[in-house]
């Protein structure tokens, strides 16, 4: 497996699928297939929501409630697949960099809000509220990205097929990104 | 090819905004507490007054009280809560979490924090009794556990629930009673 085709395959893998769990749960499936270490309610990150107190009307809650969950497990699905690949990073990037504004917007305000991010299993930072953690967890989060948009969707990729069906014959290396 | 990934990721993230408004339409969260009745607040019948011998004594005429005006959206004061508790037995629930809740709570105050709702109906909820009126608080000032507490118990058919915005801290500051377990450091 070559450096440049593997790496951009674990990212992806690794990304996407952390990406899937975080918003199948924050749209409460494990909760309904009674799997009870990773049940959550969409209730928990519409208070999330509400804890940053930015003052959104109800309905704007209520649409991200589902929005950002959704657009987690798009990404997540079409990084794992390979699919739209840079389409998929550069969606995280920005989901990333608005999980780190609000964060940073509370550290700033000095209010506390616990993070529902991945429900029981509390991943990385524990128990504790969001600030510096999160805060770097996010931005590693988004640097993983960034590095996917560079390099490309490696090896064992849906574009890379897509690419291949696109243009039979063509001179194309395998692992070359083709976006 | 940038041009073309800013693209793909404008779609998705329209694609995810369409999918979440036509979820949220089908299966909006409760993001508020259901009113609530207005609190119990006991009319208290001073005992009539004797004077020398047994004779009646003038009844005097009872200052007017300040009226306790309930809270909107089921909130409810330290006042509220001692009129409350003067009428009936009223239950504590702390939204907060266990280890806060060790170093002290609410008198006889039932820890019930948001997270131990996610696997079902938690046992300390059935140690309630739904007869009588559940105050739920967590720490205070900003902190929204106490309204998410309050409407999953909502949702479990609790009907008698307030919430107490002032929380641990405004009824610790009030000198008023709290519980700190045996060994916690005070």
């Amino acid at each position: 497996m070559k450096l440049t085709t593997g790496v951009p395959l674990i990212l992806r893998l690794v990304l996407g699928g952390l990406l899937v769990l975080s918003g199948s749960m924050k749209l409460g499936v494990y909760k309904h297939l009674g799997i009870t270490a990773l049940a959550m309610d969409p209730l928990d990150f519409a208070f999330a929501l509400g804890g940053f107190k930015l003052g959104l009307p109800e309905m704007l809650t209520q649409v991200l409630t589902y929005a950002v969950p959704w657009g987690e497990l798009l990404c997540g699905l079409l990084l794992v697949a390979g699919l739209w690949t840079r389409g998929a990073a550069i969606g995280v990037i920005v989901l990333m960099l608005a999980f780190a504004a609000g964060i940073a917007s509370l550290m700033v305000r000095g209010i506390d809000v616990n993070c529902p991010c991945f429900g029981k299993l509390k991943l990385f930072c524990g128990d504790r509220p969001l600030g510096w953690c999160h805060l770097i967890r996010n931005t590693g989060f988004a640097l993983m990205g960034v590095a996917i948009v560079v390099m490309g969707p490696g090896m064992a990729a849906v574009d890379l097929m897509l690419g291949r069906r696109a243009a039979p014959g063509s001179a194309r290396r395998p692992g070359e990104p083709t976006l | 090819m940038l041009g073309k990934a800013l693209t793909q990721a404008c779609c998705i993230g329209a694609l995810a905004v369409a999918i979440g408004a036509v979820h949220a339409a089908m299966s909006p969260v409760q993001l508020q507490v259901a009113p609530q009745p207005e609190p119990t607040l006991p009319v208290k019948q001073p005992a009539p007054p004797q004077g020398p011998l047994g004779t009646p004594a003038p009844v005097p005429v009872p200052a007017p009280q300040p009226a306790l005006e309930p809270v909107a959206g089921g909130m409810v004061s330290i006042e509220q809560i001692r009129a409350m508790q003067d009428a009936e037995p009223v239950q504590f629930v702390d939204a907060r979490n266990a280890s806060e809740f060790a170093k002290g709570h609410l008198p006889a105050a039932v820890l019930l924090s948001p997270d131990m709702f996610a696997a079902g109906l938690p046992e300390a909820a059935m140690t309630l009794d739904r007869g009588f009126p559940v105050v739920v608080y967590c720490t205070g000032g900003q902190c929204d556990s106490s309204k998410l507490v309050a409407i999953r118990l909502q949702q479990i058919g609790f009907s008698r629930l307030y919430i107490y915005e002032g929380g641990f801290d405004a009824w610790k500051a009030a000198g008023m009673r709290i519980d700190v377990p045996a060994g916690a450091a005070r």
